[in-house]
């Protein structure tokens, strides 16, 4: 089964997108972050929601959502991108080393995706602005993305 | 001699000077990696100390893999060595930890205000005035700073409980970070677990400062008070 949670911070506003170009575009756009997690597991599943939700979620500075539907909702367009297969997901090693290290647990988690999610706000040409901002947030090189 | 323990982590950038730091101030010292580390190293240690860096790459929130792997190594030796009189004390990335731990009052560090690295020299004001951190220390001083996620935010309220209740040790004169109540530093009821996010480690000497002239304290800088004090309580 897959188990989908993203996470966003509960403090901080929507900030100047142009802090994720090279150049600003001074068009007043702003943007929020946050990040995806896509857990395929096998076994009780109430226990690894258990375990994920006290290594994903500081439930002091943080909210999080289960539906597959973006956490915000109002947004010009949103950039959701993650490491390629085969680049090195640090995060994710972070992560799965403290699951392998743990014993006896009642499930296994056979696959970690995690995507990170920009949200940007504001009005604009939707395709020529979501180009742009992918160009300088998205590393070809290791990132694939899908913009929405 | 008092010993301490310094917990090493993947990403732990701070513990050379910290121990050097522990050391003058006439501490015996360990630095262990997390991954070796037992409860026979923290039986052994009067005070165990967290140090500044990014562990773990500060991946998922600062502190929260460090923490996680400190529960799965250590159990709950270091609760267990608290509760039985010791010291803790984290600093920087060390208290993002010790909050994530629960050894501090329930607290998150998050990104600054700014939602950028920000390294400057803070004045900080001493509220905790009986803090076994903070003997010798003027009622305002200042230390360097280098963080991108020291904003301490808590559930609403509680950083204005804290303040009544004596939990904090230490406040910016000015809030660059944008911490609830100016707070720079927690400590626990017993004032034995205190975290604070500014480096005292790295103003141990008076020629550590930014100006070649300060002249606060003939023989030290502010932040070897932390580590003596720390060091004359338990000895």
């Amino acid at each position: 089964m897959t188990l989908h949670f993203e996470v966003i911070s509960r403090f901080q506003d929507a900030a100047n997108a142009d802090s994720l170009l090279y150049t600003p575009l001074n068009a007043g756009l702003t943007s929020r972050h946050s990040r995806v997690y896509t857990v395929d597991i096998d076994g009780d599943e109430q226990k690894a929601r258990e375990y994920l939700l006290s290594v994903l979620v500081d439930p002091i500075a943080q909210i999080f959502s289960e539906e597959t539907t973006p956490i915000l909702d109002g947004a010009l367009f949103r950039i959701d991108y993650g490491m390629k297969a085969g680049a090195l997901d640090l995060e994710k090693e972070a992560i799965m080393q403290n699951y392998r290290g743990r014993k006896n647990l009642p499930f296994t988690i056979n696959n970690l995706k995690i995507t990170q999610r920009v949200y940007v706000f504001g009005e604009g040409d939707k395709e020529s602005l979501s180009t742009r901002f992918a160009k300088d947030v998205c590393n070809p090189a290791i990132h694939n993305w899908v913009i929405a | 001699m008092p010993h301490a323990l310094l917990l090493k982590y993947p990403g732990t950038n701070c513990d050379v000077e910290t121990e050097r730091a522990l050391r003058i101030a006439g501490f015996s010292t360990q630095v262990q990696p997390i991954a070796t580390a037992s409860k026979e190293h923290v039986e052994k240690a009067q005070l165990v100390v967290l140090s500044g860096g990014f562990s773990y790459g500060d991946y998922v929130t600062s502190g929260r893999l460090a923490q996680l792997e400190t529960e799965r190594f250590l159990g709950d030796a270091l609760l267990k060595h608290h509760a039985d009189g010791g010291f803790v004390f984290g600093i920087c990335n060390g208290f993002q930890i010790l909050t994530k731990l629960g050894m501090l009052p329930k607290a998150s560090l998050i990104d600054n205000k700014s939602e950028r690295f920000e390294c400057m020299w803070d004045k900080l004001v001493k509220v905790a005035k009986n803090s076994p951190f903070l003997q010798g220390l003027p009622d305002e001083f200042e230390l360097p700073s280098a963080h991108a996620e020291g904003r301490l935010v808590t559930e609403p309220g509680d950083a204005e409980k804290y303040l009544a209740a004596g939990n904090v040790a230490l406040q910016y004169a000015t809030n660059h970070n944008g911490s609830a109540c100016n707070i720079a530093g927690l400590q626990d009821s017993t004032g034995r677990a205190m975290g604070l996010m500014p480096h005292p480690e790295r103003f141990i000497l008076p020629r550590h400062h930014y100006d070649k002239d300060w002249a606060g304290n003939e023989d030290w800088g502010w932040g070897y008070f932390f580590f003596k004090s720390a060091f004359d309580a338990l000895n």
